[in-house]
């Protein structure tokens, strides 16, 4: 297998990260409809235009997060090429864009005053989202900076400079295996509102620390990289605010705008 | 006086009804996908005639969605279009801008 792996659609040649990535957006939002209509999680659902705003401020988040996390995390690279400005546009990451979009969409609450946890319904569409568009990390192979370091096992794939860990595929394991027992938590335990979301978060987070120790990567802070020290940062915030709903139990009462 | 907020709708559902049916989301997502369109057709179109991208033509789809998605927002009709339009600008950015690391490419080639 040749990478990038190329797809070819109507005589054109286009590259796999942009399909995947349009297919891993558009399918995530329609599950996220579909949950909506549902009514699967009621208090987590807010009126019509405020979700509207909700998930502007999730996507302007994401974006910023993504990006400032990309640029810190090979900051020794992107160093040299500050004078030009393409450099500043290429770059994202995963757990940037969580972060940013959780931020985006908390600033967006505040100015809304929407009160009541919204996370949970966004917890299947990013499944679907990150472990699609990873496919399209996978497929565009080293140019992506997303594989894992040399190894010999024998699942170790050759995106053309010898056997790696293929860690796209890692995650996407990893991530199909957290949403089952997420669904079985949320079938079996009917947790509070908000604890599906922190819990997606808290185990991708970890998962992540752990997974860039077999990463090539920059990490002059402490042995750690950027994206480690946002993933510790991140889970503890989830792990707090996780102690905190178990103490007080969220027995999300509707707002009154909620009920419009 | 503060003006008192509308009334909440009379919800004359039995237990086991199904929920109320949501506003259409449709004009939200033709929005984005406007927005996804316009970007595209923009960008490669510029990179096809070989345009110096400078700081202002680079921004230029970003301006000329956020203006008019901004317009649309007075409209009660049409603001879930521009609040999809708005949105379209980070998602652009986010799929045809922002590769994983800082690879500035037009990903698309005629292979005929």
């Amino acid at each position: 297998m040749q990478f990038p792996h190329y797809f070819h659609l109507f005589g054109w040649r286009v590259h796999p990260h942009i399909v995947l990535e349009l297919i891993g957006y558009s399918g995530g939002f329609q599950i996220y409809l579909h949950l909506r209509r549902r009514d699967v999680w009621p208090r987590a659902a807010v009126p019509f235009e405020q979700n509207l705003w909700l998930i502007v401020g999730c996507v302007f988040g994401a974006l910023f997060g993504a990006k400032a996390l990309a640029f810190v995390e090979s900051i020794n690279l992107y160093r040299d090429a500050l004078g030009d400005p393409r450099s500043w546009l290429g770059g994202k990451t995963i757990v940037g864009g969580l972060l940013g979009g959780w931020v985006g969409v908390e600033i967006v609450k505040r100015i809304f005053r929407i009160r009541n946890s919204t996370g949970d319904l966004f917890v299947f569409p990013l499944i679907f989202g990150i472990a699609v568009g990873r496919i399209g990390c996978f497929l565009t192979g080293l140019p992506d900076h997303t594989y894992g370091v040399h190894s010999n096992l024998p699942w170790a794939v050759d995106f053309g400079d010898g056997p790696r860990h293929p860690t796209q595929l890692y995650e996407i394991l990893f991530l199909i295996d957290w949403g089952i027992v997420l669904a079985v938590v949320f079938r079996r335990l009917k947790p509070s509102n908000g604890v599906l979301f922190r819990l997606l978060l808290l185990g991708y987070l970890l998962f992540r620390f752990f997974v860039e120790f077999i990463k090539p990567r920059y990490n002059p802070y402490l042995g750690l990289s950027a994206i480690q020290l946002a993933c510790a940062l991140g889970a503890g915030v989830c792990l707090v605010q996780l102690i905190g709903k178990g103490r007080n139990k969220d027995h999300g009462q509707p707002t009154a705008a909620a009920a419009a | 006086m503060a003006s008192q907020p509308p009334p909440l709708p009379l919800d004359y559902r039995r237990e086991g009804d199904p929920p109320p049916k949501e506003p259409y989301w449709g004009k939200f997502a033709l929005g984005v996908l406007a927005g996804l369109v316009f970007s595209g057709t923009y960008y490669f179109a510029a990179a096809a005639r070989g345009a110096n991208l400078g700081a202002l033509p680079l921004m230029g789809a970003v301006i000329i969605k956020l203006g008019a998605g901004a317009a649309l927002c007075t409209s009660p009709k049409w603001r879930p279009f521009g609040i999809g339009l708005i949105a379209s600008v980070a998602v652009a950015l986010l799929i045809f801008v922002a590769a994983c690391f800082g690879i500035f490419a037009i990903a698309v080639s005629n292979s005929k």
